[in-house]
């Protein structure tokens, strides 16, 4: 009996000493938090820390951040308050509620959380719960995986870019017919509904796949479900002929909704326009040889919180892909003043993009483009891409003044300005056309396979960092030009004094700690220049020459007689 | 402050020289000229320098006066030059072709042995040397000028009553007080062992 005790103290002894040695930590519950802007140095520590941005809105930024992140933020004296704790399990959407019925609703049927201006926070159990919301409500389903800030973001005014007709580009927007997209949309609209849950949206999905079919290029649908329905992107492309893993992806929803939407919803400018815009592009580009790939993708399920595009982002980004810009059509052909102007809204780190399609469109439309940066701008499938740090604009025509029919079974064909419509059509395809870089026949081939090697050189006295670039000959070239910029978009400078003959170039990175950016291009005798290259970013990262040493003795172990 | 500490050096040690010459001459009339042509490889002491450049080629025209049988005055003009390769010290290999060239005006003391027709020596003083080294692809170089020490043997091997043949060897260090990430952030020495033949005339 007294051993067993004393077996027993032994053992309640040993379980106390394990408890409290190995007491395991309690899994520290995430929280979003909202953070203002205009802090002092706010961005700087959110890069510095790497701290997941969730959404950016237009005063403030939202976060899910952990214990230690919320501490530093803390200490670091930032203003910041605590809007719930945040679960995997739950779904979080954005919501901008503009009427008060709206937000009479919201307040009626959930607990919405206020962020700022018109936008509220949703948690939900259920992701179907968002079909309970009116579809005057606009919707965002928040991704699971944020991103951290860009280091640097370009501002529309830091720079002006400035493009004169080319003949190439101007043959290519003259085919934009507006004939051809009166009909596109007509064919849409009679679908009746394109409701994402509806059958009649999956026959929708199956004459776009078949339009792609029809003009020989390849075309696949993803498919995904919501709420236990199926769902459908449909995907095509245009390989390019020189960099095939460099994309330009224009987009478009194809779905559409409104208050009678299991059986009626033209969705004519909404959108109709964007997606036979998208079709469009792929009739007039198909005939003409391109640079990089230009992709096509119609989402599906955008109505229901850009799930289409968010499913697209989580599981079809191919990394050994380069997404150079998204072009996202939403809504470009209803013109309530004239002439009406096209609103092209980009995120901070678009705003070269923003830049480039307006110039394009002034040129090319030609239209007056208004360019915005509004990272709260994100009830649209450019979103999606916005959040995983891809340059993407939206087209889309006054956001101010709304389309009376928006979301209504009013949204039909007979309401749309044509005119306006075949102008932001042309501007959305020089976008494209340019980005994509038209191969022009007779003119210096774009040099391929441009790559690069970097390496540290010594010899007795001196050392570098060096690159050396080097690119495959392009026949007939005369001689080449590489360029040079801190940014991947814009900027680009030649640093070549005259045309370089070789295939090869090195340039010197002295004591730099920077990225830097190159491109090439050949010439002809006559001084004609093809496109850039594909743009490779090149990590100076020169090291002092007493790192070095320590370097060299650490690991090649110098030897001195 | 450096260069004129050498260029000090240099005068005081030349000074020096001339008057041991001067006093050797004042005791014996057994004076000889020797002129000589040669040339040769150098090869650095750092292993490091000599993977850049392997050996460098060498010329020489030398100038000596014996007062006597036994010491004697060496001056000339040496020039040490190569081309090699920048050695790739982290990331993908490259070429960065290099060159380098010193000029030396060497100034020695030497002791003479006689046996026969063949001469031993060896000799001991300082040297003046004017370096450069180039990327010949890239806009960079270093130059230098430093007086150091120089040492050398050789032995000549009389072939008619004028004419000689002489194989030899030099030392040389040569401390640039310039640091480099190929001496692991240590100064440079352009140390290294010089070995030459050549042919003499006998005035």
């Amino acid at each position: 009996m007294k051993e067993k005790r004393g077996q027993l103290i032994f053992l309640a002894s040993l379980l106390f000493f394990s408890l409290s040695t190995f007491s395991p930590r309690l899994p520290w519950t995430l929280r979003l938090v909202q953070v203002p802007k205009q802090q002092p140095w706010l961005e700087y520590f959110l890069q510095q820390e790497s701290i997941e941005c969730l959404q950016e809105l237009e005063q403030s930024y939202l976060l899910r951040l952990g214990r230690d992140e919320i501490i530093k933020l803390r200490n670091k004296g930032f203003v910041f308050r605590t809007i719930a704790f945040y679960r995997y399990d739950r779904f979080y959407a954005l919501v901008r509620a503009i009427g008060p019925e709206d937000l009479d609703f919201l307040q009626r049927s959930f607990q919405p959380v206020f962020l700022e201006g018109d936008d509220y926070l949703l948690i939900l159990r259920e992701v179907s719960e968002l079909e309970e919301i009116p579809v005057s409500v606009k919707r965002r389903l928040l991704p699971q995986r944020g991103r951290t800030l860009a280091a640097h973001a370009c501002l529309p005014q830091e720079y002006t870019w400035l493009f004169f007709k080319e003949d190439a580009y101007e043959q290519l927007v003259s085919e934009v017919s507006a004939e051809s997209l009166r009909n596109k949309v007509t064919d849409l609209q009679n679908f009746n509904t394109r409701y994402a849950l509806t059958d009649n949206c999956l026959q929708a999905a199956q004459y776009l796949y078949n339009y792609f079919l029809s003009l020989g290029l390849p075309v696949n649908f993803h498919d995904f479900t919501y709420s236990g329905y199926l769902c459908r992107n449909v995907i095509s492309e245009i390989r390019g002929q020189t960099y095939p893993e460099q994309v330009v992806i224009i987009c478009a929803h194809y779905d559409s909704t409104s208050n009678q939407r299991w059986t009626l919803a033209p969705g004519a400018d909404d959108n109709g326009s964007g997606t036979a815009a998208v079709m469009e592009a792929a009739r007039l580009l198909i005939s003409r040889p391109l640079d990089f790939t230009v992709r096509f993708i119609l989402f599906s399920a955008e109505e229901q919180g850009l799930v289409g595009s968010l499913r697209y982002v989580q599981e079809k980004l191919n990394p050994a892909e380069n997404i150079i810009a998204v072009i996202n059509l939403d809504m470009i052909a209803y013109a309530d003043l004239l002439p009406e102007d096209l609103d092209i809204i980009g995120d901070r780190s678009s705003g070269w993009l923003v830049e480039k399609i307006s110039a394009l469109t002034s040129v090319y439309g030609p239209l007056p483009p208004k360019k915005i940066i509004d990272p709260s701008f994100v009830y649209s499938d450019h979103a999606s891409f916005w959040d995983r740090g891809i340059p993407a604009v939206c087209l889309i025509e006054d956001a101010s003044v709304p389309n009376p029919y928006y979301h209504k079974t009013t949204d039909t064909v007979d309401t749309l300005d044509f005119e306006f419509y075949r102008q932001a059509v042309r501007s959305s395809l020089s976008g494209l056309a340019v980005l994509a870089q038209l191969i022009k026949p007779g003119w210096p081939g774009t040099p391929a396979e441009f790559n690069f090697r970097t390496g540290t050189y010594a010899s007795i006295f001196n050392h570098l960092k060096a690159v050396e670039l080097f690119w495959r000959e392009v026949p007939g070239a005369a001689g080449y030009n590489v360029y040079r910029s801190s940014s991947a978009y814009l900027g680009f400078e030649k640093i070549n004094q005259s045309p370089v003959a070789a295939t090869r170039f090195i340039d010197v990175l002295l004591g730099s700690e920077a990225v830097f950016y190159y491109a090439v291009t050949a010439v002809d005798s006559l001084g004609r220049e093809s496109n850039f290259s594909r743009v490779i970013p090149v990590n100076a990262g020169t090291r002092s020459s007493a790192a070095l040493s320590g370097f060299l003795s650490g690991f090649f172990n110098l030897s001195r007689n | 402050m450096k260069k004129n500490s050498g260029l000090l050096l240099f005068r005081q040690t030349a000074l020096v020289f001339i008057l041991l010459y001067l006093s050797a001459g004042a005791v014996t009339e057994a004076r000889e000229f020797r002129l000589l042509a040669s040339s040769g490889l150098f090869n650095f002491r750092q292993t490091e320098f000599r993977e850049v450049y392997g050996g460098l080629n060498l010329f020489g025209l030398a100038a000596e006066f014996y007062a006597g049988n036994h010491f004697g005055l060496a001056t000339g003009i040496v020039l040490a030059k190569g081309q090699g390769e920048a050695l790739t010290i982290e990331g993908d290999p490259a070429s960065f072709p290099v060159s380098f060239s010193r000029w030396s005006f060497p100034f020695l003391l030497k002791y003479r042995v006689l046996a026969g027709r063949l001469q031993l020596a060896a000799g001991a003083g300082v040297a003046y040397s004017v370096y450069e080294e180039s990327w010949l692809d890239v806009d960079l170089s270093s130059r230098g000028k430093r007086l150091h020490f120089r040492g050398e043997i050789n032995a000549d091997f009389r072939l008619t009553g004028r004419l000689f043949l002489r194989a030899g060897a030099n030392w040389e260090l040569i401390p640039t007080g310039f640091r480099s990430l190929l001496s692991g952030g240590e100064n440079v020495n352009l140390a290294g062992f010089s070995f030459l033949g050549g042919l003499g005339f006998k005035l």
